[in-house]
């Protein structure tokens, strides 16, 4: 079974996805890394292919299990002042299903 | 007509758009792919299907209703079609998605209850269709260098990249997927004074293929790219800065090493610092004969190099860079194999100036972490495109280095 949609397994799922993308702070949940802007995390050299990493990652750690849950196809618009609590909100929650 | 009139009048037609608004339960409707699990008997999810759905933004109230299947029609080509399931999630109450046989399907609209229907806007991004976005991963980042050795001497670094076009390919079904086709315009270099050094730029525009894998539960990612590449050094007899030493085409292989940047990744997991574990990247790249600015033909020439991150804090952070370039007939005056190499060890700007107080009297107290920093970068060898011989220390600021 999927699963459970709530706050505490979206969360988890968040960090591991951010985890994914190689960013190892994340393990230790998102809440620290909520703050900090996207930009300033992501060294130059991986700026534009981030939104596709957080896509594939999403892809790959939601669509399994634990999770097993669906996932809109859909990357992420990662701007100068987007902060990583704007991506769980705005993008994260609204992808999954 | 009297003022009261008159105000009476646009109360009503603001009321009249109020009422008008609370009428229609759907904002925006778009045709969406979704990546759904399939878990087999024994309950393991070993595949994934790509789910074609309408992917509905509701205004502002989310009705129970909306869950209710029975309350959506869908047509498409003068047809009514299926709806198999809702898909709404409490977590997410202002997104409705509308699942049925809609891959393909243009002119779609979408009815919730009696109210008006909508037309369904074809997504843009969706996978297999052919999406064109401009300006996408552009960048353009500055580096200024103090030559250790001769303290009046400056060094600039650039790099600037930009997409043009970008065409999503698939969706990542397996563990290795090519996401996208890109057109990208490229550009890097360094300018100085004549002969302190390496002055020269590389400047191309190519089509690129960008490769994801995803090994021991991290993604990476490489790049194919075809380009035409324009090369220029600063000519030390006219003193010209940008004399065209080379153009030709080139075809580049660039990847990340899977599990390299584990030990970093490990760090920053118990550490806290937020900063992307860069794997040790390698590149190849052949350029056939070119020629030069006079038309003269220019040797054929293979470049390759590494270069790898150990990103311990914002207090240090060392990147190191090995290059070499190997020519089919050398050019006179080079050997037929050179090398390169460079260490940079830097600090994020933002805690030098919490160690040195007067810096913030200068920069202002503003965060810019992550964003700036300064650094000490040792270098030796040849470089392409200067192939200038030199050893250089330098002290340097720059929103990379």
């Amino acid at each position: 079974m999927p699963l459970t949609f709530n706050e505490e397994n979206l969360k988890k799922a968040f960090a591991d996805t951010l985890a994914g993308t190689n960013i190892g702070a994340a393990t230790q949940g998102p809440d620290a890394l909520f703050a900090k802007l996207v930009k300033i995390v992501v060294p130059l050299d991986m700026h534009e292919g981030y939104p596709s990493r957080l896509l594939g990652s999403a892809n790959q750690i939601c669509g399994n299990d634990p999770y097993g849950w669906s996932v809109d196809q859909r990357e992420p618009t990662v701007g100068d002042d987007t902060t990583f609590e704007m991506l769980y909100e705005n993008w994260f929650k609204v992808i999954i299903s | 007509m009297t003022m009261a009139k008159l105000s009476r009048i646009a109360i009503a037609f603001v009321v009249l758009i109020a009422f008008d608004a609370r009428a229609q339960t759907v904002k925006q409707a778009s045709l969406n792919e979704t990546l759904s699990p399939v878990r087999e008997a024994d309950g393991v999810i070993n595949r994934r299907i790509l789910k074609y759905n309408i992917r509905i933004v509701l205004f502002e109230r989310g009705e129970s209703s909306v869950a209710d299947k029975a309350m959506w029609r869908v047509s498409g080509g003068g047809k009514t079609l299926a709806v198999d399931s809702i898909g709404w999630r409490s977590f997410a109450p202002t997104i409705v998605r509308v699942y049925g046989p809609y891959k393909g399907q243009d002119n779609l609209t979408v009815q919730f209850g009696s109210e008006e229907p909508v037309l369904v806007a074809v997504d843009s991004a969706a996978v297999g269709r052919i999406r064109w976005g401009f300006g996408k991963g552009k960048a353009l980042e500055l580096n200024v260098r103090r030559l250790t050795s001769q303290a009046s001497l400056l060094a600039f670094d650039y790099n600037l990249s930009a997409k043009v076009l970008e065409h999503n390919l698939t969706v990542p079904n397996g563990a290795l997927w090519v996401r996208s086709l890109s057109l990208d315009v490229v550009s890097n270099g360094t300018f100085g004074s004549k002969d302190t050094v390496r002055n020269g730029s590389q400047s191309s525009i190519q089509v690129s293929a960008h490769p994801f894998y995803f090994v021991g539960g991290l993604i990476y990612t490489g790049q194919l790219s075809l380009a035409y590449q324009m090369e220029t050094r600063m000519n030390a007899s006219s003193n010209k800065l940008l004399d065209v030493v080379n153009h030709s085409l080139k075809l580049g292989l660039q990847a990340e090493v899977p599990y390299s940047n584990y030990p970093m990744f490990a760090l920053h997991s118990a550490t806290g610092y937020a900063r992307l574990a860069m794997p040790l990247t390698v590149d190849v790249g052949y350029l056939p004969e070119g020629q030069d600015a006079s038309g003269k033909s220019t040797s054929s020439r293979w470049d390759y190099g590494v270069r790898y991150e150990l990103a311990f804090s914002p207090y240090l952070i060392i990147q190191g860079e090995w290059r070499g370039s190997m020519f089919g007939t050398p050019p006179v005056g080079l050997p037929s194999q050179t090398w390169y190499y460079s260490v940079a060890f830097a600090q994020d700007l933002d805690v030098v100036k919490k160690s040195l107080g007067f810096l913030t009297l200068l920069l202002g107290d503003e965060s810019t972490q992550g964003k700036h920093f300064v650094f000490y970068k040792i270098s030796a060898g040849r470089k392409a495109p200067a192939f200038q011989d030199l050893k250089e220390q330098s002290i340097g600021f720059g929103t990379y280095f």
